[in-house]
């Protein structure tokens, strides 16, 4: 019935919803965020208009990709960065590691990125025995337990402060407590050492403006600042998609993503980085690494809007499953609405290009949507995801054969029946009634588990109409 | 020419007091109708879960039945966010979809017919008592119905319309085929939404969707809790006598429902 990928989802949901604690977590930690968006969209007239120039901007970026790609590449080499193009994770690895040998790095500091989560970049590098320490306190949290992030722009949502006052007791950072600002005291004496003794800094990229060769990077705590800053060698992973063709279109995208990451009016700090510095005053060596990585093959799918996404969660914490299952029941590295897209490309095996047959029964979470549309609603970049969630599961069901398509082929034929349909109402109707009644409950049981059965009515609509206004019967 | 009367088969096989409902309220307000008895589904289980090719016979049978209506009115907001849909369906010829364009704007959920075609907010209701209002997610958001609803209930006499809709608006879980795919996800997205309706004060919920309201009154029969879902027809046709016998938990509603009808 099931893809093996909806089967294991719905494993991790259910235990996720017999956590009491993490599902309090969840839907505070959520509703807050919205709340705030929402309060301060009241004072933002402009917000549909922005909406509107993010969705032409980044549609004009798919458009010209290859050739904004190519023009960024010149612009960062002649700002001095040096440029490197990654096929997939494998390969970003390998690139990361040479430049890190090359320099003698030994200890690296390291901003919240999904895309260094995509290609499971801490594993390769604590592999090779380099000390990789996360800077923003979320990712921090979450490196502490050995967990992933569960969402993408607030990695430790699923967590409150008395657990993460407990982690931190327990791992020697300072004395036991639930106070936040005390919590982020401790975690920020831990870090100054590392940011101090760090040779590298790696971090993403929100976005690279073609047209100057810059690299726009957004935060609250300072971290990636520093992370860019501080260390002799910086280094930063870019998907393909995140070039912007002009340093004018960060207008409106700077408004709306922190408005819909975090219910903010603009991010605590916003870093635009021009090139290494030129007398010592920074880093002397800048490296982007731009990594395909499955991106081309999405760009050629049914799905490919996806592509315009800004990574702010605001459909996340939007998302009806998302609040009650969390991100680790995805058990990918993106979660959510915007993850059941990416999945099947990102972050995995590399997915066979060409579009629909990248997707196999193994990858999608298609079905994983009650397509209620709050995502769409709530998208800055106007993305239709329930639309592409749909085309997926369309694709899906396509390619999973006859046996998937069988009981719609008896649907279609009943709905073009009206005789053949009227029969199989009275049947459910006595389905419905003892002594039936009980055989039909075990014969359903995914639905019958969580829901009791409706009662059965004597009569159908039709049948009682007829007895009642029959002239009005056509 | 008459307005033709589009009722969901969950409304034609388990819930017909709310299409007698929509009958009685439509003869009251003096409306031209008829009911197509031939018709059948609208086609959406097929397309939600993967297979609008099987979606296609349902949309043909609708247009041969349908097609020359002036005006549908549906008690199904997710009906008609999928005749709405028909135009995009894979494999029309293009005489088709015109037609199925030409349809779609002429296909109204029924309040929005009620308020924004006859231009009715006041429709000689009368029930007393709170009522909270769930949004469906397809009325809310593919056919942007969240006023009219809103307008009728406040006219009802003696009824006090309260929000149990939290600010996320959330999916009550039904979601077609995904009740069925993760019944334990669907499970709890409805009992956030009858925990709401209990921080509003109140067990009467009033809706625009009969598979919304099948949704949540399977949970709350099945969990105990005390809940009474009403299809926004049953109480707009209601005029002071059909609740009262309807005191209890759901089974009890729609038993009266169907009685009084």
């Amino acid at each position: 019935m099931s893809a093996p990928a909806t089967r294991d989802f719905r494993r991790r949901s259910t235990a996720a919803l017999a956590d009491a604690e993490l599902h309090a977590n969840l839907r505070r930690a959520t509703g807050q965020t919205l709340a705030k968006r929402r309060a301060l969209l009241a004072e933002l007239p402009g917000a549909d208009a922005d909406r509107e120039a993010i969705a032409a901007i980044r549609a004009q970026s798919h458009a010209a990709r290859e050739a904004l790609l190519a023009q960024a590449k010149v612009q960062l080499a002649a700002a001095g960065f040096t440029v490197h193009e990654a096929a997939d994770a494998a390969a970003a690895r390998a690139l990361v590691l040479a430049l890190l040998e090359a320099a003698g790095a030994r200890r690296v500091v390291k901003s919240k990125s999904m895309i260094t989560e995509e290609i499971d970049l801490n594993t390769a590098l604590a592999d090779a025995g380099i000390e990789v320490v996360e800077t923003d306190l979320g990712e921090f949290i979450v490196q502490q337990l050995g967990q992933r992030p569960s969402h993408i722009t607030a990695p430790a949502l699923h967590l409150n402060r008395r657990q993460i006052g407990a982690l931190f007791a327990e791992r020697g950072l300072g004395p036991a407590s639930e106070d936040p600002e005390a919590l982020t005291a401790q975690a920020r004496v831990h870090l100054r050492a590392k940011f101090l003794a760090a040779e590298a800094g790696i971090t993403g990229a929100n976005f690279v403006v073609a047209e100057t060769g810059t690299l726009v990077l957004l935060e609250n705590e300072g971290n990636i600042g520093l992370s860019s800053s501080l260390p002799p060698l910086h280094i930063a992973i870019a998907g393909i998609e995140k070039v912007l063709p002009r340093l004018a279109d960060l207008d409106p995208l700077l408004r709306l993503l922190p408005l819909n990451a975090t219910g903010q009016r603009a991010g605590s700090y916003t870093s635009l980085i021009n090139g290494p510095a030129p007398a010592g005053d920074g880093p002397t060596a800048r490296h982007v690494i731009f990594l395909d990585g499955g991106r081309r093959a999405l760009a050629a799918s049914p799905e490919a809007e996806i592509l315009a996404c800004l990574r702010c969660g605001s459909c996340l914490n939007v998302c009806p499953c998302f609040r009650h299952a969390g991100g680790h029941a995805y058990g990918g590295v993106y979660p959510g609405p915007l993850g059941i897209l990416l999945a099947p490309y990102l972050g995995g095996a590399p997915a066979p290009a060409g579009g629909a047959s990248a997707h196999g029964p193994a990858t999608s979470l298609a079905d994983v949507c009650a397509l209620c549309d709050a995502c769409a609603e709530i998208c800055p970049a106007e993305i239709p995801l329930p639309t592409l969630i749909w085309k997926a599961r369309t694709a899906r069901e396509a390619a999973s054969g006859a046996g998937s398509a069988r009981p719609w082929r008896l649907f279609a034929a009943l709905t073009a029946r009206p005789r053949a349909w009227r029969f199989a109402g009275a049947l459910l109707r006595l389905a419905l009634k003892p002594p039936l009644r009980g055989l039909t409950a075990r014969l359903a049981p995914t639905w019958n588990a969580e829901r009791a059965l409706p009662a059965a009515p004597a009569r159908s609509f039709a049948a009682e109409l007829a007895r009642r206004h029959p002239g009005r019967l056509a | 020419m008459p307005v033709l009367l589009l009722v969901p088969c969950y409304i034609e096989h388990l819930r017909p007091a709310i299409g007698l409902a929509t009958a009685r309220l439509l003869e009251r307000l003096g409306v031209d109708w008829r009911y197509p008895a031939d018709q059948t589904c609208c086609g959406q289980p097929a397309y939600n879960a993967g297979h609008p090719d099987f979606a296609l016979p349902a949309a043909r049978h609708f247009l041969r039945r349908f097609g020359s209506a002036e005006r549908v009115v549906s008690p199904s907001a997710s009906c008609v966010a999928m005749l709405r849909r028909y135009p995009e369906l894979p494999g029309l010829s293009p005489a088709e979809r015109a037609e199925f364009a030409a349809l779609a704007p002429r296909c109204h959920e029924l309040s929005d017919y009620l308020v924004n075609v006859l231009g009715r907010e006041t429709v000689g209701a009368r029930w007393p008592g709170r009522v909270a209002f769930q949004d469906g997610c397809h009325a809310l958001r593919e056919l942007g119905i969240a006023e009219a609803p809103r307008r009728l209930l406040a006219a009802v006499e003696g009824l006090e319309l309260v929000e149990a809709s939290d600010p996320e608006r959330e999916c009550c879980g039904f979601g077609g085929v995904f009740a069925v795919k993760l019944p334990e996800l669907s499970a709890a997205m409805a009992d956030a939404r009858l925990a709401a309706l209990a921080a509003a004060g109140t067990d009467t919920l009033a809706l625009t969707d009969a598979s919304c309201l099948l949704q949540l009154e399977g949970r709350a029969r099945q969990r105990g809790r005390p809940f009474r879902g009403l299809h926004l027809a049953e109480i707009l046709a209601a005029e002071g006598a059909a609740q009262a016998g309807a005191t209890g938990g759901a089974a009890q509603a729609g038993v009266a429902g169907d009685t009084a009808a």
